[in-house]
């Protein structure tokens, strides 16, 4: 049998177990708007381990992160600061958002800014900033899916059928199973991507060097520039390594998909326990990674498309069967993370908007089926995205990190109580500046800055930094003139928190939280920290 | 003394000690170059802080 066939075949055996989980995940689910769109909030620890590393780490990890090691060498080992940060802001500030969204019922994102700060704009635009910036990484899992499947049928599956092959069956067991069907199928692709990258990293590197030493002593010697900051076309720069650290963390942790895995939660522990052991998983991935990238620098010098060097080298020097086996990880990768980013989008649009704006008091069955419109046409969106327009993937997953930091002083003012509480017209000011100095220092053209400064990331400063550094600025000073939120708001919010943190948190046996009435989820708000029957103290 | 130290490490692992004494191939780490195996070894303490942590209920 052909080499081709074989890969093409299992990532297609592949795809049908993911569906067979989605339909089984379906017969589960109940019309019940919190068991679609938060897994009833019992996400245990192990099923929220895999969920949470397969859906950060994405087509950019298994792809991407190749690709920029080939091309700008070891400065991509950047990569353990931002998943070691993920794992420290997951542990303090997963767990605070996770007690809040117990406490008063919160599922998205802006559920909990717009209360805080009791205002409806900052509800919508931190609905739009979700969804419009996470728009660009279904578009970067889009054309990883595309690379892999046109790589894999060498060449006889188009890039623009790949990606719509692959997008139609993620968005099917997301529309048939719900949050449900995504952490399922996240467990099988946790594992599978993991043991994909090790296994095809090592197989090339013993087979096209020796050992993974062997190949570090052939980079050393013929491409040293590889090894050394700011790499061979001086792209590490001090800025651009903290900026990237920066967007790739909390700009991470801050998009919807991963603030719904902290509602999801069973319990505060799970949060913390997630945080102390996830940076094992996300920055070890990177270790082979770093032989993939490197190796193929010397053994594919003249890659048109630096992010296929992984797939290009198992397709030329792997054998077929272990080629479709680790192109089906990579499919896993890539669809974990499309089909959590769908969920979320469609949580936001469908909760933030159409439930508040065009339709409430409808029934849970109808918002049901518009979730499921959403998704398809974010999914319409996400491939014209990807068939009209190419970048490195980790540029394009760096600039949506930007993009969602941009709520960071939002949310750092609500989990944490100080004496100077921010504003809603602060929180408005902050995002605003920080989103246009974000374009200022990104965007080449059109721009005003344009031949006054190198763009993009003026002075070798990555533009997240810039953005947030003026965000941060215009939020403090305009929180200082405006009125903040009520003092009862701030009571009951901040109080959440403080004795979450220092009073002991509250934990309902089976992760019982709140009730659904009317089709809106109403939050056992100012109950929280009372004892349920059968509950426990933390 | 937790938040110190994992502030510290992570320092170590940003500019300028990175892209200044950090940043070279000679001496090899671990049998990899040195700014890899010396990055490598503070990701594996920052982890370790975190276990701590967890460790002592923080």
């Amino acid at each position: 049998m052909e080499p081709w066939v074989v890969a093409t075949s299992l990532i297609f055996l592949y795809l049908l177990v993911t569906i067979v989980l989605g339909v089984v995940a379906n017969r589960r689910l109940s019309v019940d708007m919190e068991d679609f769109l938060l897994y009833g909030r019992k996400a245990g620890f192990v099923v929220l381990y895999l969920t949470v590393v397969a859906t950060y780490h994405s087509a950019f990890a298994f792809l991407g992160s190749g690709g920029y090691f080939y091309t700008h060498g070891i400065g991509f080992w950047d990569a353990g600061t931002w998943t070691i940060l993920v794992g420290a802001i997951t542990y303090v500030l997963g767990s605070r958002i996770w007690a809040l969204g117990k406490a008063f019922g919160y599922i998205t994102p802006a559920d909990m800014l717009a209360d805080f700060y009791e205002s409806e704009a900052v509800r919508v635009l931190v609905a739009v900033v979700s969804v419009l910036f996470t728009i660009l990484y279904i578009q970067v899992q889009a054309q990883g899916l595309g690379y892999i499947l046109s790589v894999a049928s060498g060449d006889r599956i188009p890039f623009e059928v790949g990606t719509l092959i692959l997008l139609v069956v993620a968005a099917g067991y997301l529309v048939a199973g719900g949050l449900r069907a995504v952490y399922w199928t996240d467990v099988i692709q946790g594992l599978w991507m993991y043991l994909a990258v090790w296994i095809g990293a090592l197989v090339l590197a013993f087979k096209l060097f020796g050992g993974p030493f062997e190949l570090w002593r052939a980079v050393a010697v013929e491409r040293p520039d590889l090894l050394t900051l700011p790499g061979p076309q001086g792209f590490f720069t001090p800025g651009i390594w903290v900026g990237m650290g920066i967007a790739l963390s909390f700009g991470i942790v801050f998009q919807p998909h991963m603030m719904i895995r902290y509602y999801s939660a069973v319990d505060g522990k799970t949060i913390k326990w997630l945080g102390a052991t996830t940076p094992i998983y996300l920055m070890t991935l990177y270790i082979p990674a770093a032989l993939v990238g490197l190796g193929g620098a010397l053994v594919l010098p003249d890659l048109a498309i630096p992010d296929q060097v992984f797939p290009e080298l198992l397709f030329q020097f792997a054998p077929p069967l272990l080629t479709g086996v680790i192109l089906a990880g990579a499919t896993a990768a890539a669809m974990s993370t499309l089909d959590s980013i769908l969920h979320s989008n469609m949580t936001v649009l469908t909760r933030d908007v159409y439930q508040r704006y065009v339709a409430p008091g409808a029934t849970q069955a109808h918002y049901l089926l518009v979730g499921r419109l959403i998704v398809a046409g974010l999914l319409a969106v996400g491939y014209l995205l990807s068939v009209k327009t190419f970048a490195f993937l980790v540029t394009l997953v760096t600039l949506s990190g930007s993009g969602a930091l941009q709520l960071m002083p939002a949310i750092m003012g609500v989990c944490f109580p100080g004496r100077r509480v921010f504003t809603r017209i602060g929180v408005l000011a902050g995002m605003g500046t920080g989103l246009a100095v974000l374009y200022l220092t990104l965007v080449p053209a059109p721009n005003p800055l344009a031949g006054l400064v190198d763009l993009p990331h003026p002075l070798g400063v990555h533009a997240a930094i810039w953005s947030i550094v003026a965000n941060f600025a215009v939020t403090i000073v305009v929180s200082r003139l405006t009125p903040p939120p009520s003092p009862e708001t701030i009571r009951r919010i901040h109080g959440e928190v403080e004795r979450f943190v220092y009073g002991g948190e509250v934990v309902a046996e089976g992760g019982e939280a709140g009730s659904l009435e009317g089709g809106t989820f109403k939050a056992p708000r100012g109950k929280a920290h009372e004892l349920p029957e059968g509950g426990r103290r933390g | 003394m937790a938040l110190v130290l994992f502030l510290g490490l992570m320092a170590l692992a940003q500019p300028p000690v990175v892209h200044t004494w950090a940043n070279r191939i000679e001496p090899w780490l671990f049998g990899v170059p040195f700014l890899y195996g010396y990055l490598l070894a503070v990701y594996v303490a920052l982890i370790g802080v975190l276990l701590w942590v967890l460790r002592k209920g923080l």
